[in-house]
C-alpha cells in the first residue's frame, strides 16, 4: 500500500525536477547571451531570477512540512534533506546564471576579444555536469552520480586554463584588463556551476546507499 | 549490587543449589554490532521462545551495555515483548511455554534451575503499558515491595519512598498527598508511581513495555525525560511502537520481525542510514 506521505515525497521531486529544468535554461540562457552577445537573453535571465528564487522558498517549504508532519526515517530522511540541499545548490547556480548574464551585458559593450578561450566547450561540460547530477537523482542512479564526481576535474582544468590565458593577454596588453576580469569571473561562476553539481551528485550517492562521500570521506 | 550477589544474598536466607555461573561466550558471528563482551549486562544467546507449538522467537542473541537505553521495535507478534518478558522470566507465568538458550545477567543464566525467580525479578524490574497502582495510598504503593522483603521499620519506609518517588520525578507532585489514594493520580503520574515502586526495590534493570503508550504527549515527554536520568544508574530496556520515542529515548535500538533480530546497532544509525532493507521498509512504513 502506498503511503499518503510518499506521495507527496513523490510531489516534492518532480517540483525540485521542475526547478532544475528553470535553472538548467537560465545557464544555457546565460550563456548563450555571452557568446551570442544577445541582450534580450541576458535580461531574461535576470528577470527570471525571482522565478527560480520562488521554486526555492516552495521547496524548502514544502520540505519543512513534510519533516515535521511525517517525522520521517531513514531512507525517506535522507531523500528529504537530499532535496533541501540540492534545492540550495540549484538556487546558487541561479544566481551563477544571473552572474554571467550581467557580465555578459558588460561585454556586449566592448569590442569581441580575439582568442579562442574555449568557453562554449567549458559551458557544455558544466551543463553536462548539472544534466547528469539532476538525472541522478531523478532516476536515483548512483553509477550516474559517480560519473559526475569524476568530471569535475574536467571543468577545474578549462578554468585554470582561462585564468592563465586572461593573465598572459592582460599582461601584453593591460587595455583587456576590463574584459579580462570578467571573462575570469565568468570562467568562476561556469566552474562553481559545476562544483554545485558535484555536491549534488554526493547527496544523490548519500540518500541512495547512505555512504558519505563528500570530501573524499570515503577514501579516508 | 549485581545480580550474582543478589542471589548470593537469597542463597544465604534461602538454602538453594550454587548457582552455575557460566563464563561469558562470544556470541554468534553476525553482521550486527555487539558490544564488547565485558562491557555486556545483559547477554542473550540464541534464545528461543514457543507458545504451545507456536514460536514466537528464533534463536535471538544480543547484547545490551550497563548504563544505557535499549529500544526494541517492530510490528505486532514480531516477538519483541516476548524477548523483553524472557529478561525476567515474565513467560514462565504463560503455561504451555518453552524456552531455550541463555539470558545471562552479570554472567548468570537467569535460565539456570537454581536461580530464585522472585530475587530474579527484583533485580529485574518490569513496568507494563497499563500504569496498575493497588488501590492503596502513593505511600503504601511504593513501599509494597520493600515491606514484601520484610523492611518493617517506618523511617526506612518513609526514606525509601522519598527517594523512589524523587528519581521516579514524581516527588514534588506527591510529597503533601502520600496519603490520598494513588487512584486519585493522573494516568501519567500513576505511571511514574509505578516506576517508583519498581525503583524501590532498588533494581538494576528496567523492563518497560509500551510505558508511554496511553499517555497524553506531556506526560509522554515527562516519562521520556525519565528514562533518560534513569539511565545514568539502571539499564533500560523498553519496547515501543512508537518509533518517534524509540529514536528520542534509546541508545541503541534492535529490529524485530516474525520472531527474528533483523538488525540492531546504534539507534542514530538504524534511524539514519539502517544496513538492512527489512528495517528500512519499517521504519519509513513500507511494509507489507
Amino acid at each position: 500500500m502506498e503511503r499518503h506521505f510518499h506521495e507527496e515525497l513523490k510531489g516534492l521531486k518532480v517540483k525540485l525536477l521542475q526547478m532544475g529544468i528553470v535553472v538548467e535554461e537560465a545557464i544555457e540562457k546565460a550563456v548563450e547571451a555571452l557568446l551570442e552577445r544577445n541582450e534580450k537573453l541576458a535580461r531574461d535571465v535576470i528577470d527570471e531570477e525571482r522565478i527560480i528564487n520562488q521554486f526555492e522558498i516552495s521547496v524548502d517549504d514544502k520540505g519543512h512540512g513534510l519533516l515535521a508532519i511525517g517525522q520521517p526515517m531513514a531512507v525517506d530522511l535522507r531523500f528529504i534533506t537530499a532535496i533541501l540541499k540540492i534545492n540550495n545548490d540549484l538556487e546558487r547556480m541561479g544566481d551563477h546564471a544571473v552572474n554571467i548574464a550581467e557580465r555578459a551585458l558588460i561585454l556586449m559593450k566592448e569590442p569581441p576579444l580575439k582568442a579562442n578561450l574555449r568557453l562554449p566547450e567549458m559551458a557544455e561540460a558544466s551543463l553536462k555536469m548539472l544534466r547528469e547530477a539532476l538525472d541522478s537523482f531523478i532516476n536515483e542512479n548512483v553509477d550516474l552520480a559517480r560519473n559526475v564526481l569524476q568530471r569535475d576535474d574536467e571543468v577545474d582544468a578549462y578554468n585554470d586554463k582561462l585564468y592563465l590565458q586572461m593573465e598572459e593577454l592582460i599582461e601584453e596588453d593591460p587595455s583587456l584588463v576590463k574584459r579580462g576580469m570578467n571573462l575570469v569571473m565568468i570562467g568562476h561562476n561556469l566552474e562553481r556551476i559545476a562544483d554545485l553539481a558535484n555536491n549534488i551528485a554526493e547527496d544523490v550517492i548519500y540518500m541512495k546507499e547512505g555512504k558519505e562521500v563528500r570530501h573524499h570521506a570515503d577514501k579516508d | 549490587m549485581d545480580v550474582s550477589t543478589e542471589l548470593e544474598k537469597m542463597e544465604e536466607s534461602q538454602p538453594m543449589e550454587k548457582t552455575n555461573v557460566s563464563r561469558v561466550k562470544s556470541p554468534p558471528e553476525s553482521e550486527t554490532h555487539k558490544p564488547e563482551p565485558e562491557k555486556v549486562k545483559i547477554l542473550v544467546e540464541r534464545l528461543s521462545v514457543s507458545y504451545g507449538g507456536a514460536q514466537a522467537l528464533k534463536e535471538v542473541s544480543l547484547g545490551i551495555e550497563p548504563r544505557s537505553v535499549t529500544a526494541l521495535i517492530g510490528p505486532s507478534g514480531c516477538g519483541k515483548s516476548t524477548f523483553l518478558r524472557a529478561l525476567n522470566r515474565m513467560n514462565d507465568t504463560i503455561p504451555g511455554t518453552r524456552t531455550e538458550g541463555k539470558v545471562m545477567i552479570d554472567r548468570v543464566n537467569i535460565y539456570d534451575p537454581d536461580i530464585n525467580v522472585v530475587a530474579l525479578r527484583r533485580v529485574v524490574g518490569m513496568v507494563f503499558q497499563k500504569s496498575n497502582p493497588f488501590p492503596k495510598s502513593v505511600f503504601d504503593n511504593v513501599v509494597y515491595g520493600p515491606r514484601l522483603h520484610g523492611i518493617r521499620d517506618r523511617m526506612k519506609l518513609e526514606e525509601i519512598a522519598e527517594e523512589s518517588l524523587k528519581r521516579a520525578a514524581l516527588w514534588n507532585e506527591v510529597k503533601d498527598r502520600l496519603h490520598k489514594p494513588a487512584l486519585e493520580l493522573s494516568g501519567g503520574q500513576q505511571q511514574r508511581l509505578c516506576i517508583a515502586r519498581v525503583l524501590a526495590v532498588n533494581p538494576e534493570i528496567l523492563l518497560m513495555d509500551e510505558p508511554a503508550s496511553a499517555l497524553d504527549p506531556i506526560s509522554t515527554a515527562k516519562i521520556e525525560e525519565l528514562i533518560q536520568d534513569l539511565k545514568k544508574n539502571y539499564t533500560i530496556v523498553i519496547v515501543t511502537h512508537n518509533m518517534q520515542q524509540a529514536a528520542r529515548v534509546s541508545d541503541c535500538t534492535a529490529f524485530f520481525y516474525l520472531g527474528s533480530l533483523v538488525e540492531q546497532g546504534d539507534t542514530k544509525k538504524i534511524f539514519t542510514v539502517p544496513d538492512r532493507k527489512e528495517t528500512e521498509d519499517y521504519i519509513t512504513g513500507r511494509f507489507g
